[in-house]
């Protein structure tokens, strides 16, 4: 519950706490013979690179123009 | 006295300018890594060696991932001019950088016997990681270059070179994100 607030609150913790689950789950499915894994890991990682990229790298302050940090 | 810049109908501040290089730069190894990528796929299809360690694999994402969180919070704290806050938190992004070039180093010394450089797997497998490697050491020289400067307080009234390190050490995590599924689980 601690972390879950504590992440709404701090967008940083929110994208680490969802990039840490995304890679349990990664790691689930690699470790298993599961039908279409390969789809779901590629998903999994083009949604991790998202999440980094907005959260971490601010790239809409690029696509905006902006100086804002 | 003339004011030459209010004459100007739009000036770009230079952050922005700064910005658009940077990624710029990211587009340029993206190429890099994306033919990586497709060579790795178009080699081995979708097989993975046996030997490959998921374990160190699932360790050493999970610790490049957590460093990008402290290489944010320093950059955050570098922003606003906290100098001794943004120097702990590039302690503990190299910190954590170390560990992922020592975690590399360890699964290299194990592959050395499972599948050698001569091997098709091996190839893939050097190829990858070695590059990524690389990027990663030329991150955390550029993160000691930042922490000795920060400590100094050269960044207090500008903290761009901070800014640009730290997204160099992100898009070095993003290349990972696609490295880790490719080399150990699909």
């Amino acid at each position: 519950m601690t972390i879950l607030t504590s992440a709404r609150e701090s967008p940083g913790q929110a994208a680490l706490l969802a990039l840490a689950v995304l890679t349990g789950v990664e790691y689930v499915i690699g470790g298993r013979d599961i039908t279409g894994a390969f789809a779901m890991l590629t998903l999994i990682a083009v949604v991790k690179a998202a999440v980094i990229v907005i959260a971490f790298m601010h790239l809409a302050n690029v696509l905006r123009g902006s100086a804002d940090d | 006295m003339t004011d030459h810049a209010t004459q100007l109908p739009h000036v770009t501040p230079r952050i922005t300018i700064n910005r658009a290089g940077l990624w710029l730069f990211f587009l340029s190894e993206t190429m890099l890594f994306s033919g990586i990528l497709a060579t790795r796929f178009s080699l081995l299809g979708t097989e993975v060696h046996e030997d490959v360690s998921q374990t160190i694999g699932l360790v050493i994402t999970s610790i490049l991932l957590a460093s990008s969180y402290t290489a944010l919070r320093a950059e955050h704290a570098a922003s606003s001019g906290d100098r001794a806050t943004c120097a702990k938190y590039l302690w503990l992004t190299l910190a954590l950088g170390a560990v992922f070039v020592a975690g590399v180093a360890y699964e290299w010394a194990e592959a050395f016997d499972a599948f050698p450089a001569s091997t098709e797997f091996g190839t893939v497998f050097f190829l990858m990681t070695g590059v990524h490697a690389f990027h990663v050491i030329t991150g955390l020289i550029f993160l000691a270059i930042l922490l000795n400067n920060a400590r100094l307080g050269r960044y207090d009234d500008d903290a761009w070179p901070v800014e640009a390190g730290v997204k160099y050490w992100h898009f070095v995590d993003v290349v990972w994100v696609f490295f880790y599924p490719a080399l150990y689980l699909i």
